[in-house]
């Protein structure tokens, strides 16, 4: 029996998708230069179709992919032409809620603002916040590492995913970590998160809720040049004072959010820096004495304190719509994700500069200061010939000085298809050889998100 | 038996390739488990940790500190102060010479993993040294990385049984100005989870809050700026709704000394089990017959000291359909209670000690 004839077996005709017209949208994701259509797209319900599924892949000897909502940048979730893509959207619900214990167990397709949406009543909150939180799933989040602007301080979606039920590749089901911020052996509920799919498909996910911080104080300061608001973060980290998110854009990133949303960025700077401190209430204001006065110190041209929750709301709206935004300035753009030691951002952001004059490409910056995650958004004219291929060699160009400066080639939106060629730039043969063994345990057949991460491309 | 102390990187990798295929048992500073060098089992190798000491890399503006496994927690915690910095989940474990590579591989944090998360959360980076002497990196001396598979969370609780843990990346904090401590004595357990339970959930932004089941005795810690913390006691006193004894300096330091895993001895078996707050009661009901007990992190996590054989603890796990681990004493790194299914964490040893020795 073939395949889709087995599946056929599990799945209603309006759940197995096959037909070259209904497979169109599954053909690539948000990084849009990769593009394959599957044998067939599933689209599950339950979790025991999911382990059917991997179940049948693995007697059949076809590869599989599993896809959240689509909105990888990297390519992590095109299929392959002869492989199966196991949609989980429909697997969204909210199994347990538990204010008590503060977590929720969810399942993979659950929307990532849907879980703060829930946690809401009870005054808690799901922290990692992806500007893609609207849409990303929780499982395409594990498959990630999903970041956000609240890393330093909040850490990564490993640092919130508690414990996880997992499919492994050749159908087996595993529990990995449990239901408290504190387990027993090796934390391999860690280790699962960030395998963008090479290990298998998340069924469950127990997630660790946050108390909603009492109080934000939320501050913009304005600066002439990006060396210095990206001098003025390292005088607040100097300075002992550890914001929930720190955010740099530059001139050009502001003009599209301003086009977009009216945030009441300052028309004259080059750079503004938001800060946002939060906390105990007396505690947030004693920092914002600290923080008002360090940011004195660091020069910037005007220093604007949101008086209340509908202007914190406005400056956060502007930075969150910032990718989306540049289309206003730029007919085709490429996000460029990497990372380097918070210390080398002003020698980071002067190199791209430079690196952008000299392939006479345009680049807006928007980044998560507080962690050095980089985000020069790459803006070209796909109709103009040869503007593409200027904007990739820009695109590389900035990879390397992140490998270059000691950081990383992503991150947050993972290696994917897009940075395959890179890991070996940024980890010894040595470390890939051991990433390719731990890989080969886990799944002999390479049967799970084959091609990615791993795969140098041919 | 042989003993090796290397004190490079490589003479590490070459000394667990050379002695392949013996089992090898891993020393740091001998504090989680007492056997030392001269305790291992006939046919076992030991591989001591102790030469190979001290920082890579720190940068204080960085917030990253690099460290060689055999590194002992105190001189990194003692240097990261000369900076004003500390590790956020205070090491339960950090004198007699506790290091770095032990406090990774023993998985334990203290009272201070309550607010800002545990040493699985601030490890950024390791590298390690497989059953086959090959010396493997992870992860990296960024806040943020996403590439590649994240070997090093893996590492955190693995007891020694993964490979040979041989540096160490971690993200520190600035310390706070100041701490406060308030100290409750109630009358009984219940009018002590009680308040624990009112404080907890507060919203007071606790830099720790612990529970002596024992003596009903619950500790609440409060750290930031010194101008705000007389208001952020008094609100914290407000929650507890008991006498309060109010601790700073030195008197603030010893009580919570005085209630660490450390204090407890090292013989007998201190054991760590994974708890939350509705399900205190139960967890303690099973736990307090078999020794004394406390409650960190809010109730996240309940550690016990039994002098109970082993037998009758997995009996007792097994029995409340608990789950837990020996964290120290001759039997650290057993597993008690339940148990999941093993077949990912099979994977994962066999690609890192496929000939099995590190056990
Ligand atoms: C406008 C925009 C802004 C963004 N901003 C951010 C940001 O700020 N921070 C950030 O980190 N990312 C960001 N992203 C990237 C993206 O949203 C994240 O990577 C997100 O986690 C992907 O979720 P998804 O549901 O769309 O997953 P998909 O794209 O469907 O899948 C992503 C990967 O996850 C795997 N996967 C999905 N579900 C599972 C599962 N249950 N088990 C195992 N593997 C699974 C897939 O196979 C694939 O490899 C942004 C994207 C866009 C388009």
């Amino acid at each position: 029996m073939d395949l889709t004839t087995a599946l056929a077996a599990i799945y209603p005709p309006d759940r197995l998708l096959t037909r070259a017209s209904a497979l169109a949208s599954y053909e690539s994701d948000a990084l849009t230069a990769f593009r394959t259509r599957p044998l067939a797209v599933v689209l599950a319900e339950t979790r025991q179709e999911v382990i059917d599924t991997v179940r049948l892949c693995h007697a059949a000897g076809v590869p599989f992919v599993a896809r959240g909502s689509g909105t990888s940048l990297s390519g992590g979730s095109v299929p392959l032409d002869d492989g199966i893509v196991i949609a989980l959207n429909r697997l969204n619900r909210i199994v347990r809620l538990d204010p008590v214990d503060r977590i929720a167990v969810v399942e993979p397709g659950v929307i990532n603002l849907d879980i703060s949406a829930a946690a809401e009543p009870f005054g808690l909150y799901y922290a990692p916040d992806p500007s893609s939180q609207s849409v990303c799933t929780i499982g395409g989040n594990v498959a990630f590492n999903s970041g956000g602007a609240h890393c330093f301080r909040h850490g990564m979606t490993a640092n919130h995913v508690l414990g996880l039920e997992v499919v492994l590749p050749d159908g087996e089901v595993v529990r990995l970590g449990g239901d408290s911020v504190e387990d027993v052996g090796p934390d391999l509920a860690g280790l699962f998160v960030g395998s963008e799919g090479l290990f298998g498909v998340a069924l469950e996910v127990t997630v660790r809720l946050l108390p909603r911080p009492e109080s934000y104080r939320t501050v913009l300061a304005s600066y002439t040049s990006l060396q210095a608001a990206g001098d003025a973060v390292t005088r607040i980290i100097a300075a002992g004072l550890l914001p929930g998110a720190m955010e740099i854009m530059d001139r050009l990133a502001m003009d599209a959010a301003e086009a977009a949303v009216h945030a009441g960025y300052p028309p004259g700077a080059a750079a503004v820096l938001l800060v946002e401190l939060e906390g105990d209430a007396a505690q947030a204001e004693a920092e914002l004495a600290r923080l008002s006065a360090v940011l004195e110190a660091s020069g910037p041209s005007h220093v604007h304190i949101a008086a209340n929750a509908e202007e914190r709301a406005l400056l956060w709206k502007g930075r969150k719509c910032a990718f989306s935004a540049v289309g206003r300035l730029s007919p085709d753009f490429i996000v460029q994700d990497g990372v380097v030691p918070r210390t080398k951002l002003g020698d980071a952001l002067v190199a791209i500069e430079q690196l952008s004059r000299q392939h006479g490409v345009r680049v807006a910056n928007v980044f998560h200061a507080g962690d050095g995650n980089l985000h020069p958004l790459i803006l070209y004219d796909g109709r103009e010939p040869g503007a593409l291929a200027r904007a990739e060699a820009l695109a590389t160009d900035i990879l390397r000085l992140c490998i270059r400066l000691g950081g990383s080639i992503t991150g947050e939106h993972g290696v994917g298809l897009e940075k395959r060629a890179f890991l070996p730039e940024m980890y010894r043969p040595e470390d890939i050889a051991f990433m390719q063994r731990l890989r080969e345990s886990v799944d002999g057949r390479r049967l799970a998100n084959r091609g990615k991460m791993l795969e140098t491309p041919a | 038996m042989t003993v090796t102390t290397p004190a490079t990187l490589d003479a590490l990798a070459d000394a667990v390739a050379t002695t392949a295929p013996a089992p090898l048992r891993i020393a740091g500073g001998g504090t989680t488990r007492p056997w030392r060098h001269n305790g291992a089992p006939p046919g076992v190798d030991v591989i001591a940790l102790g030469a190979l000491s001290g920082l890579t890399a720190y940068d204080p503006a960085e917030c990253v500190v690099t460290v060689l496994a055999g590194t002992p927690v105190r001189h990194l915690t003692d240097t990261l102060a000369v900076h004003g910095q500390y590790l956020p989940w205070d090491p339960p474990i950090a004198g007699d010479g506790a290091t770095v590579g032990g406090m990774l591989a023993s998985g334990l944090s203290g009272p201070g993993r309550y607010r800002y998360g545990g040493v699985r959360d601030f490890v950024i980076g390791a590298r390690v040294v497989d059953g086959r002497g090959r010396l493997i990196a992870s992860g990296g001396q960024v806040v943020k990385n996403a590439a590649g598979f994240l070997l090093h969370h893996a590492l955190v609780g693995s007891a020694g049984r993964l490979g040979v843990i041989a540096e160490v990346s971690l993200k520190v904090f600035p310390r706070a100005e100041a701490t406060r401590t308030l100290v409750a004595r109630a009358s009984s357990l219940a009018g002590a989870l009680a308040a624990h339970e009112r404080l907890r959930l507060a919203n007071l932004d606790l830099d720790a809050l612990d529970l002596d089941a024992t003596s009903a005795v619950v500790s609440a810690r409060l750290a930031g700026a010194a101008d705000a913390l007389d208001a952020r006691a008094a609100r914290a006193a407000r929650a507890l709704a008991h006498a309060v004894e109010t601790l700073t300096g030195a008197d603030e330091a010893r009580h919570w000394q005085a209630l660490s895993l450390a204090a407890w001895p090292a013989t007998g078996a201190t054991v760590k089990v994974p708890a939350a707050p509705s399900r205190l009661t139960a967890i303690l009901a099973t736990l307090m017959p078999l020794g004394p007990c406390r409650l960190s992190a809010g109730g996240a996590v309940a550690f016990l000291h039994s002098t109970q054989p082993l037998d009758a603890l997995q009996d007792a796990f097994a029995a409340a359909h608990l789950r837990g681990a020996v964290v120290r004493g001759p039997d650290a790194g057993t597993p008690l209670g339940i148990r999941h299914a093993p077949a990912f964490a099979d994977r994962v040893r066999a690609s890192l000690d496929p000939d099995g020795r590190f056990r």
